[in-house]
């Protein structure tokens, strides 16, 4: 369905194209970088177009926009008297008239519905205020129903423009959450939109994982009375036993290549890193030691692991190659660190550790360097996950009192809820981009 | 004590005897004038006169001779009584050494059989009082007997009050969303442990027993050990820890004797505290590891 959708997006071209002697305007590299000052002038409704259907796409840009963490927003409510009515994509001749704004980048756009009400074109201009110059305009078009997702693609596309890197806007979040004493599985889009519960048995859902292909959910549930592997499509549908040995099954990771899953099984009486086929078959251990194993996590180039060891005495995070040799402790700071996430870049593994009794996010370089704190003062936080451009972690949180999932620049910055739910939230895993 | 003094009138008889004997020697010093008697003889042929004389000497001689003689042959004849009964005697007393010899070895038997005696009497009293510690024994088997018979009356009894209590503890259980239908018995106690740790405390053990033994006394009944941690720490490290929690308690179990096919374990991490406050007395009490009944 949303490959249909994405099929009918007509994207327009228009004359303005990214000059040759692009300016860099943020070093995502960079450990901190100030957010750039981008005004949003009023979107226009052309012709009959309803009035609020470009306030609804105005509004999810402009919280897009600033849930990127790249931007300050100025809203059309924040500019001068003169520029607050102003709506639509201004002439380049104009541009002067935008200086007060206060901005370094504008955006504007329209919204045309189509007289049969059912298709939809948006168009935006990105302009540098600045050096008073077009970056680029596009237009896209689609069914009504895909405001959202048209609207994430501006923002990405902005993002592109700002960062040299497309943005995330069209990835999802999926995560268990409570539902009554239970917990099931939801699915959210990157900006908290668009909930949806996958799971409705009742029975203890846990960690979810997104296979791969984006299809379907990985997650352990007890519902034959033994936390096994279960697959589910995205629409809740096709539910299948995947990896049920005797013991514990759990934390399911696909390799890079989509061939191979590391995870935690307990056939032995303790829980121990397994690889498995795409069937969940031929189980081969990899770690040889006492210890409890856990939370294995592959490195993006496919060749090592990372993954949770109490070998040592308490847990702490080691990394190892794919056949289980070349086993390297990685964490040495405080004792108790679990949850490592290998970073889409491969330079990085976010984890959690206890301070002081309390839970916080960490990153560290795979070199064992750097080590970073992510997270301070705010209840526990775990479960650290990469969004796939590796510019994000998403994490679950307390420290609203109930446990919900938060989103935050991977340096840190820009924390924040992912859904204005209740809470009870938990585990949660970063789709790849829905193209 | 008639014996005794049998034989004492005995040796007073015989030394009566040999006493009597003396006279013999004086028989013996009269010999010489027998002889003596002979050898005058030849004188007798001289005048009749002295003839006469010596006839009437003669006759007086030979009377005196034959008196003599007679007193001699009478002394030999006593002599040779005396002999006889010297002869007798020494028999007798011969008779009587033998007899003594006998008696003495009658007396000998006599002791020995005495000592015989003796010692079957201790034999018969020691006979007689194992005859008694037997029938003691005998007793004390039979009470014993008894007793027991009571006792497996009372522990069948006690039994059957355990089987009731124990079927009287049961619960049914059912966990939403989560295959069939199990049992849960207060009899079967939880065990506790460390943040972080699966090992069984000390104190757990006394637990651990009696819950044992609450499964030696149910041999059907099949268990599943649920392994659970506090909410502190990460839901995927606390499936592994609880998983270990559940397997070390079973594996106290199998070491006391229970069937591992008895029991199945599963980890629930934190997933299912019994407490659901947010503070260490909640904690410590959501650290354990729990039974269930799979079946009974």
């Amino acid at each position: 369905m949303l490959k249909r959708i994405l099929l009918l997006f007509t994207i327009l071209f228009l004359t303005f194209l990214l000059p040759a002697e692009a300016r860099v305007y943020i070093d995502i590299n960079a450990p901190t970088f100030v957010q750039i000052p981008i005004v949003l002038p009023k979107w226009k409704p052309v012709d009959n177009t309803p009035p609020t259907l470009s306030a609804k796409a105005y509004e999810i840009l402009k919280n897009d926009l600033s849930l990127s963490g790249f931007f300050r927003v100025i809203d059309y409510s924040r500019l001068p008297t003169q520029l607050q009515s102003k709506e639509g994509i201004p002439s380049t001749l104009f541009l002067q008239e935008w200086m007060p704004a206060g901005g370094e980048i504008l955006l504007a756009g329209e919204t045309f519905l189509e007289s049969n009400g059912l298709r939809l074109r948006l168009k935006f201009h990105l302009i540098d205020l600045v050096e008073q110059k077009h970056l680029v305009g596009k237009e896209y078009e689609g069914p009504l129903q895909s405001l959202r997702t048209m609207v994430h693609r501006i923002a990405d596309e902005v993002i592109l423009q700002i960062t040299g890197e497309r943005g995330v806007h069209n990835t999802k979040i999926a995560y268990a959450a409570f539902q009554g004493e239970n917990k099931e599985i939801f699915i959210a889009d990157f900006d908290g939109a668009d909930i949806k519960q996958i799971t409705q048995n009742r029975s203890i859902n846990l960690s979810p994982t997104w296979t791969p292909d984006n299809k379907k959910i990985a997650f352990t549930s007890y519902l034959k009375r033994n936390p096994d592997v279960y697959l589910i499509d995205v629409d809740g549908k096709n539910l299948q036993r995947f990896a049920y040995y005797a013991g514990l099954n759990a934390s399911p990771s696909w390799s890079p290549d989509g061939k191979q899953i590391a995870l935690m099984l307990g056939m032995e009486g303790k829980s121990d890193i397994y690889l498995i086929d795409v069937k969940g078959n031929n189980p081969k251990k990899l770690t040889k030691s006492h210890g409890n194993e856990a939370s294995p996590t592959w490195s993006p180039d496919g060749q090592r692991i990372a993954f949770v060891s109490d070998r040592s005495g308490s847990p702490q995070i080691y990394v190892m190659s794919k056949d289980g040799s070349d086993v390297r402790r990685l964490s040495y700071e405080g004792s108790y660190n679990t949850n490592p996430s290998w970073s889409p870049k491969g330079d990085q593994i976010a984890f959690c550790g206890r301070v002081g009794g309390r839970f916080e996010i960490f990153s560290i370089g795979t070199d064992g360097t750097g080590l970073q704190r992510l997270t301070s003062n705010s209840g526990n936080n775990e479960s650290p996950c990469w969004s796939p451009d590796g510019r994000y972690i998403a994490f679950s949180s307390n420290r609203m009192g109930w446990s919900k999932i938060f989103i935050m620049n991977a340096n840190g910055f820009n924390q924040r809820p992912l859904t204005q739910s209740k809470g009870g939230e938990s585990s949660p895993s970063w789709s790849k981009r829905f193209e | 004590m008639i014996k005794k003094s049998l034989s004492i009138i005995i040796l007073i008889m015989c030394l009566g005897l040999i006493l009597t004997g003396c006279p013999k020697k004086t028989v013996i010093k009269e010999e010489p004038s027998v002889k003596k008697a002979e050898e005058l003889a030849p004188e007798r042929e001289r005048p009749a006169k002295l003839e006469a004389e010596r006839a009437a000497k003669e006759t007086k001689e030979v009377e005196l001779a034959r008196i003599k003689e007679e007193e001699s042959r009478k002394a030999l004849e006593k002599e040779v009584e005396s002999r006889k009964v010297l002869e007798k005697e020494v028999e007798a007393r011969k008779v009587l050494e033998k007899e003594v010899k006998a008696r003495k070895v009658l007396e000998k038997e006599v002791e020995a059989r005495k000592v015989l005696e003796k010692e079957v009497k201790a034999k018969k009293e020691a006979a007689a009082a194992a005859e008694k510690e037997v029938v003691a024994a005998k007793e004390k088997v039979a009470k014993l007997e008894a007793e027991q018979a009571l006792k497996e009356k009372e522990e069948k009894a006690k039994e059957e009050a355990v089987r009731k209590e124990f079927e009287k503890s049961l619960v049914v259980k059912r966990y939403p969303g989560i295959e069939g239908e199990v049992l849960e018995s207060k009899l079967i106690k939880d065990i506790h442990f460390n943040f972080d740790k699966y090992d069984i405390r000390p104190g757990d053990t006394e637990i651990l027993k009696e819950n044992a033994a609450l499964l030696t006394k149910h041999p059907s009944v099949k268990i599943q050990i649920e392994g659970h941690c506090d909410e502190r720490g990460t839901i995927e490290y606390n499936l592994a820890l609880g998983e270990r929690r559940a397997n070390s308690t079973k594996q106290y179990l199998i070491s006391l004797g229970i069937s591992s096919d008895r029991i199945s374990t599963i980890s629930y991490g934190e997933e299912r505290p019994s407490d659901p406050g947010h503070n260490e007395e909640a904690w410590a009490k959501n650290r354990r590891a729990h039974s269930i009944i799979l079946s009974k």
